[in-house]
């Protein structure tokens, strides 16, 4: 078949046709009106695909409130270290967990560095200028003896000599602002998770492409070897890849990547079986189109939108996986910090200092539940169902 | 009226019921001895008559087979030739009491041959009977060749039996070991070199506890290289204070009295019963005992400032102290050098860690603690920190960071100018570890410089950590060698060149291996003043050398319920309070 496109003719009509046409007289036919007919001009921008999602995304308050959302998070994440007086690994390990202090709230009682402490009477001389309030005082019986006891009020800050210092999140138990470690341990979950999701998107989408679009037996290879993959327990899998390789960054995106991408890949097949034998796609392939570019050009703009939606989804998810697996302990190196390790060291001391679970765990749970919303936001945007409502 | 007379009639009630309880504790204890010199014990729990039971804590049991076990000296369950217990007449000192041995064995010969005669009525909690015989096979499985048991080095280890070693590594026959059937009730163990009494009466009388022959060999699989002996209740029979009645892997064990036991019958255990909760987390303990679920309770720096003063606390003195091992010989070029190792020892914040991240432990720029005792603790002796040869080390390896850089600067123009980086290896899992490390590399950095001077930290698991300080592949990482806390010198082996158990430091001396002999085993054995010169010239050789960082002393705070009454008021050496003897004095 020639490469260039014929010029279409149009057929005469057939000759009995043209006969009964003009076998009928002139003062037989009507005007139906005097004024000429014309097209209906279209008003207004002709909407293409992303700009109606864009438009139906929009109309999302809660997706746009969770995307306002993300974007604070993540310049708290890049900038709010730059901003602090201190540095993550800066250490005053005289002001170990020291609570949340925080200027102009101190004056009516909120976060103003005190901690109440349940002290025998004698020992309130060790804390001296320190003592804000005696709350209660009650006598403890030992052995038949009986010893006074109060519950005080202690200005932590005044006892470990910090009264000039503020440190708004409080501090981990050898004197670090828990403010700046939040944010950098932000920012390095906000990485693994982005990285993460990239990588991701990159084998799953070729794969998954490459799957769906020859089927037969290299999909019957793929799939099942994507199955035996995503047989082995993660957990199993992460605990014995950081063994091997140690705990960083690096081996975080590792073990997130060995079989994060098998979903992606699955979605990405889904719609090349979906759009594979479309017309566009057999007109495409007769007029000679290399199989990559029937891929990559013609089906898989296609799936931007799931793809989009599903990396989304991906970003909580790793994130929410490296905590996890810093929590149980096989966290990042030290001394830098994420979120899963702010947790994992809060978690240990959470009833004597409970500001050290209580931030990483608010970031977290904003951070998650965003992400979330956000998504939920793209995947209506994007779907075709929802489109010009 | 009718109150006052059932308030009368309880109190009749109780008071019967009290004295009855008195007369029900048997002929062993009618001289009632612990509650005679219970220091803290008053009027009240004197009269408490009810069930005794003692709640305690521990973090695994993985076997209760005596010859594998070894992260606990002592099992409540088993007995030994003699017990280390607090005298019963109150003066807080150590005592050694025959337990299965029915009087301390004796020696003839200046302590080269050793007679241990056993008490002719000992039995097994199924009735089997427990007597010489059941020694001799005990020690001859705990140096079974092809059982490779962990705990073999009890018998060759500070006191040598003589050819032990050899049969162990299948150098000579079981009778060529010096260990001898005398009669049922006789054994005669032949030591290589003299022993102490002192020596002899802390580690094989009361190190190796018996097994049971039956079992245990029923036990042991096809080709006699395991067995699976102490691994559950069935397999785990009792011949000791106490008998194991249940054992839940990862949940509890509980063990009640026996009261055919020669040491309850003597009156040194007065509880009824023992359970031990198995409970990993610090948290989770300190959240337990101040509910009263738990009876003790190892106090965390936090906790320390509030309950320092409390009555219930009660301080331990260490015999071990932890520190660095540093590997002069590791691939790493700058660790070889003797002043960069010098400038890391004497820059080490110790005071800093101990003061600010553990609060409750002292610092320790020596490597022997300061519970190691020096002289005999029943004729008088002496903690060896507190002689004037341990002083002057302490004095002279003080913190220093001003030399610390004078030194780094040294070893940094001897490595070419060039920047330097080692890997400082610490414990995954415990954050008080984390947080020294990170303190360490923090120091470091600062001090050296942060463009001459990186550490990278690495968490590892402590079994693997050690395996790779045996390996010698690693800079520089957290530990500990455990001391025995009459004889320093003994446990000074682990840094003499011939030691099969070798963490790799690159230290070798000639003058350390044989003070090391002649303090243990030859001419210095009974001389202490000799020794103890001798061991600060070690413990100065070591930190010369510097293979090993001194940080802490684990001097722990423990606090112990209202209801516990302690048998002595002073920490003793071995024993610490003697957990056996505790008395309960309230439901």
């Amino acid at each position: 078949m020639s490469k260039k496109l014929q010029k279409l003719e149009v057929p005469e009509p057939l000759d009995a046709e043209k006969i009964s046409q003009e076998s009928i007289p002139a003062e037989m036919f009507e005007s139906v009106s005097e004024q000429t007919i014309f097209d209906q001009n279209i008003e207004g921008e002709a909407i293409g695909f992303f700009k109606d999602a864009y438009l139906r995304f929009k109309k999302n308050e809660a997706a746009i409130c969770a995307g306002w959302i993300i974007l604070f998070v993540v310049l708290m994440a890049i900038f709010a270290p730059m901003l602090s007086p201190y540095h993550f690994r800066e250490q005053h390990t005289k002001f170990g967990t020291l609570p949340p202090r925080i200027p102009i709230l101190e004056n009516i009682g909120i976060a103003d560095g005190c901690t109440k402490m349940d002290l025998f009477e004698a020992d309130l001389v060790d804390f001296g200028d320190a003592v804000k309030k005696i709350e209660k005082e009650y006598i403890w019986n030992y052995k038949g003896k009986e010893i006074k006891k109060v519950i005080a009020v202690i200005d932590m800050y005044e006892y470990v000599g910090a009264k000039d210092h503020y440190f708004i999140f409080g501090t981990d138990n050898i004197g670090r602002d828990l403010f700046v470690r939040l944010w950098r341990g932000t920012r390095i979950s906000l990485l693994i998770g982005f990285v993460s999701v990239l990588i991701n998107c990159c084998i799953g989408v070729t794969y998954g492409a490459i799957s769906g679009y020859y089927g037969g037996k290299v999909d019957m290879i793929m799939q099942r070897f994507a199955e035996i993959l995503g047989g082995i327990p993660f957990l199993v899998m992460s605990i014995l890849f950081i063994m091997v390789l140690g705990a960083g960054v690096s081996s975080f995106i590792l073990v997130l990547i060995i079989t994060g991408w098998i979903g992606m890949s699955r979605m990405i097949r889904a719609q090349f079986y979906r759009y594979k034998d479309y017309e566009y796609v057999m007109a495409s392939r007769t007029m000679g189109a290399k199989d990559s570019a029937l891929i990559f050009r013609h089906i898989l703009p296609n799936a931007i939108g799931p793809i989009i939606t599903q990396a989304t989804f991906a970003v909580p998810s790793a994130i929410f996986s490296e905590s996890f697996l810093s929590y149980l302990g096989l966290g990042i190196q030290a001394p830098e910090p994420s979120i899963g390790v702010l947790l994992a060291e809060g978690q240990r001391v959470l009833t004597s200092s409970p500001h050290l679970t209580l931030f990483p765990a608010l970031v977290v749970s904003v951070l998650m539940l965003a992400f979330n919303m956000f998504g939920n936001g793209l995947r209506d945007a994007f779907d075709p169902k929802m489109r010009g409502l | 009226m009718k109150k006052q007379k059932l308030l009368a009639l309880a109190t009749a009630t109780i008071l019967l019921l009290s004295a009855c309880g008195q007369n029900n504790t048997g002929p062993g204890t009618t001289s009632n001895p612990t509650s005679d010199n219970s220091v803290s014990s008053s009027q009240n729990e004197k009269e408490y008559t009810g069930v005794k039971e003692y709640r305690s804590w521990t973090t695994s049991m993985s076997t209760f087979n005596p010859q594998m076990y070894t992260n606990s000296k002592s099992f409540a369950n088993l007995g030994s030739f003699v017990a280390m217990v607090a005298d019963k007449d109150g003066g807080n000192t150590l005592q050694f009491v025959p337990h299965h041995a029915a009087e301390l064995p004796t020696t003839d010969d200046n302590g080269t041959t050793w007679h241990i005669k056993l008490r002719e009525d000992l039995k097994w909690s199924d009735g089997t009977p427990l007597n010489a015989k059941t020694y001799e096979y005990t020690m001859k499985m705990l140096i079974d060749p092809k059982l490779v048991n962990k705990n073999a080095t009890y018998m060759f280890d500070t006191c040598i039996v003589k050819n032990a070693k050899e049969y162990f590594s299948g150098q000579c026959q079981w009778e060529d070991v010096g260990v001898k059937l005398i009669n049922d009730y006789e054994l005669e163990i032949t030591m290589q070199y003299p022993a102490t009494q002192l020596d002899f009466y802390t580690t094989i009388c009361s190190l190796i506890w018996p097994v049971q022959e039956e079992l245990y060999e029923k036990c042991m699989n096809a080709d006699r290289t395991s067995t699976t002996y102490g691994t559950s209740l069935e397999t785990t029979p009792s011949a000791g204070p106490f008998i194991l009645t249940e054992w839940i892997t990862d949940g509890h064990d509980k063990f009640v009295r026996d009261d055919n036991d020669p040491l309850v019958k003597e009156g040194y255990v007065k509880m009824d019963s023992m359970t031990r909760r198995y409970i990993s987390q610090n948290a989770t303990r300190a959240e337990m005992f101040f509910k009263g679920e738990l009876d003790n309770h190892s106090l965390t720096g936090d906790d320390y400032i509030k309950y320092k003063n409390d009555p219930r606390s009660h301080n331990t003195i260490s015999p071990n102290v932890w520190g660095y091992f540093v590997n002069g010989a590791s691939k790493n070029k700058i660790m070889q050098n003797k002043d960069f190792r010098n400038a890391l020892y004497f820059a080490t914040p110790r005071e800093r860690i101990c003061e600010d991240v553990y609060k409750l432990y002292p610092a320790a720029p020596y490597i022997v603690a300061s519970g190691i005792y020096v002289g005999d603790p029943i004729s008088g002796g002496e903690y060896f920190r507190d002689t004037k040869e341990a002083k002057a080390n302490t004095e002279k390896y003080a913190t220093n960071p001003e030399k610390a850089k004078e030194l780094f600067d040294k070893a940094y123009e001897a490595n070419g100018n060039t920047p330097v980086s080692i890997e400082y290896i610490y414990f995954e899992g415990q954050e008080d570890q984390k947080r020294q490390a990170e303190i360490l590399q923090e120091t470091f950095e600062n001090l050296f410089g942060k463009d001459r001077f990186t550490m990278k930290l690495r968490a590892m698991p402590p079994s693997s950590a050690y395996d790779v300080y045996r390996s010698g592949d690693y800079d520089m990482g957290l530990g500990v060698r455990l001391a025995n806390v009459f004889n320093p010198w003994a446990t000074m082996n682990v840094w003499t060149s011939s030691y099969a158990d070798k963490y790799i430091t690159g230290f070798q001396s000639d003058e350390f291996d044989k003070l090391q002999f002649d303090c243990v085993y030859g001419d210095m054995v009974n001389d202490v003043e000799a020794k103890i010169k001798a061991l600060a010239r070690m413990e100065d050789l070591l930190l010369d050398y510097g293979c090993f960082v001194p940080v802490m002393q684990n001097d722990n705070t423990i606090m112990y319920s209202d209801r516990i009454s302690l048998p002595t008021e002073q920490y003793l050496p071995m024993i610490g309070y003697s957990e056996k003897q505790y008395d309960i004095t309230a439901p």
